[in-house]
């Protein structure tokens, strides 16, 4: 049987959405990096809501894809369940093991087992937990029940040394995880079109041609793309467990909190930027569409920006930019907007994915020089992140967390 | 000599040892896990140097994080 994925895009805010629920593009290694940081912080205790981020972005989802399918009987939304799961590039899962009471699910391709063994090698430990959260929350959607009906436990892991398959045991009762309730799509500005330098990117026809790829797991679930592994993922999930942690530093050790946080925030924002970015700059799309079109090193930048308005981030723009300075601003950035929906008005700028992703553009291009097609190594990594006289963000003044119709970040070098 | 004053400096050498032998960020790793320890013996982490002093359980518990976030034994 086919399933296609209900799938509106938004293009006036450069975002998509799934059953109600924002989704954007994030690689292996910045799922793994922010997963790993927050983890750090071992005195909290982040593994409820690391779950429950989850069962509450695929409950609410779910609930609203099988309303509007007329997903009605335990079969189909099974199915229509898994087949979002593969196509998202999590993996796979069958859910067919769940009945009302429970069950024992296996997943015999997990992107997280993958990423984590990948990237740091094997886990002591089980680090499956946005799958056990997401697969508690799929089975009350399943069979109908509230949110929190499933608890969870993640007994084996493919990250674990001699381990090839995931187990996930639910069991009807009460939740082991936080539950939450989704803010869905939160609120979203009117589009304006923000200063740009003049350049030589076609920004409306890159968004154009890189939305109608079909970019989607293949049959294990896997989305192996710009030499990365992607995901489509929940914007909901990502700044859940952001903002959880920060919260949680805050209330703990007060401005230290936010102080020692927020940069391993930007650094998943550099990692992002470095790995996918990296890929995406080298890769035969971008020499296909978007490398033809560039005359200056400049448009390259702007060229970037143009691929990021497709990743469902919010819309990106360069307002202002020189080979040591830039300024981004940021219509309806996924930070910010979940962070209004879900805590209200924070007292600074939250946004440091987007910080570390626009420090990012500006080291690939003129530190790094990305058009030699450079090779992707930790030294090329230290080469642009490391040095003295690398580029920085900071916020520029305007936040949309804060009320502001954009978010602004300067980029500037040393 | 007290037990706080024979940590003198060791610190500032595991720290130095982290951004030299660790990837980037290695040191706010370092400082995220050793939040409560380091506020518990009064130290304010951007402010350590050569003269700061901790107790001997934070100094291994500092030791510790700091081998496991570079992956390998800490020579300090």
């Amino acid at each position: 049987m086919t399933i296609t994925i209900p799938f509106e895009l938004d293009r006036a805010h450069r975002r998509v959405l799934i059953g109600g629920e924002p989704m954007l593009f994030h690689c292996h290694h910045y799922n793994t990096f922010l997963q790993r940081s927050i983890q750090d912080a071992s005195y909290i205790e982040s593994r409820p809501y690391l779950i429950g981020a989850a069962a509450e972005v695929a409950y609410a989802q779910l609930v609203r894809l099988f309303q509007s399918e007329g997903a009605d009987d335990v079969n189909r939304r099974n199915e229509l369940a898994s087949e979002l799961y593969r196509w998202a590039g999590f993996g796979t899962v069958d859910l067919s093991a769940i009945g009302e009471s429970g069950g024992r699910v296996e997943s015999k391709s997990s992107h997280y087992a993958r990423a984590w063994s990948e990237k740091f090698g094997s886990s002591d430990e089980p680090v499956c937990l946005f799958p056990s959260g997401w697969i508690a929350g799929a089975a009350a959607a399943i069979h109908g029940k509230p949110l929190g009906s499933y608890s969870v436990q993640h007994t084996s892991c493919a990250a674990q040394p001699g381990k090839d398959t995931c187990l996930f045991e639910v069991q009807a009762g009460e939740a082991n995880y936080d539950v939450f309730e989704s803010v869905g799509a939160g609120e979203v500005g009117e589009h304006e079109q923000r200063p740009r330098p003049e350049n030589n990117i076609d920004e409306e026809g890159i968004y154009e041609a890189l939305t109608a790829m079909e970019i989607a797991g293949d049959k294990d679930g896997i989305i192996p793309a710009f030499g990365v592994y992607l995901t489509r993922h929940y914007a909901n999930y990502y700044n859940r467990i952001s903002f959880e942690t920060l919260r949680a530093m805050e209330a703990a050790f007060g401005p230290d909190g936010y102080d020692a946080t927020r940069p391993l925030f930007v650094e998943a924002g550099h990692v992002c930027a470095f790995n996918t970015f990296g890929g995406i700059m080298t890769s035969p799309e971008w020499n296909a569409l978007i490398r033809p079109t560039c005359k200056t090193d400049a448009d390259w930048v702007h060229g970037m920006v143009a691929c990021v308005n497709t990743l469902g981030w919010g819309r990106w723009n360069v307002e202002e930019l020189s080979p040591t300075e830039a300024v981004f601003s940021i219509q309806d950035d996924y930070e910010s907007v979940g962070y209004r929906a879900m805590y209200g008005t924070p007292e600074r700028p939250i946004s440091f994915l987007a910080e570390g992703a626009a420090a990012g553009i500006m080291n690939l291009v003129y530190r790094g020089e990305v058009m030699s097609s450079p090779e992707f190594t930790p030294e090329y990594y230290d080469h642009l992140f490391r040095q003295t006289d690398v580029f920085r963000a900071e916020p520029a003044g305007q936040s949309v967390a804060m009320g502001d119709k954009a978010t602004t970040i300067r980029v500037t070098r040393g | 000599m007290s037990t706080q004053t024979a940590t003198a400096g060791k610190l500032h050498s595991i720290l130095e040892w982290v951004n030299k032998e660790g990837e980037a960020r290695a040191s706010d790793r370092l400082r995220v896990k050793m939040m409560p320890e380091l506020l518990g013996d009064n130290i304010h982490f951007s402010r350590i140097d050569a003269s700061t002093c901790c107790s001997p359980e934070t100094l291994t518990k500092f030791r510790q994080a700091a081998e496991e976030i570079v992956g390998k034994r800490c020579p300090v």
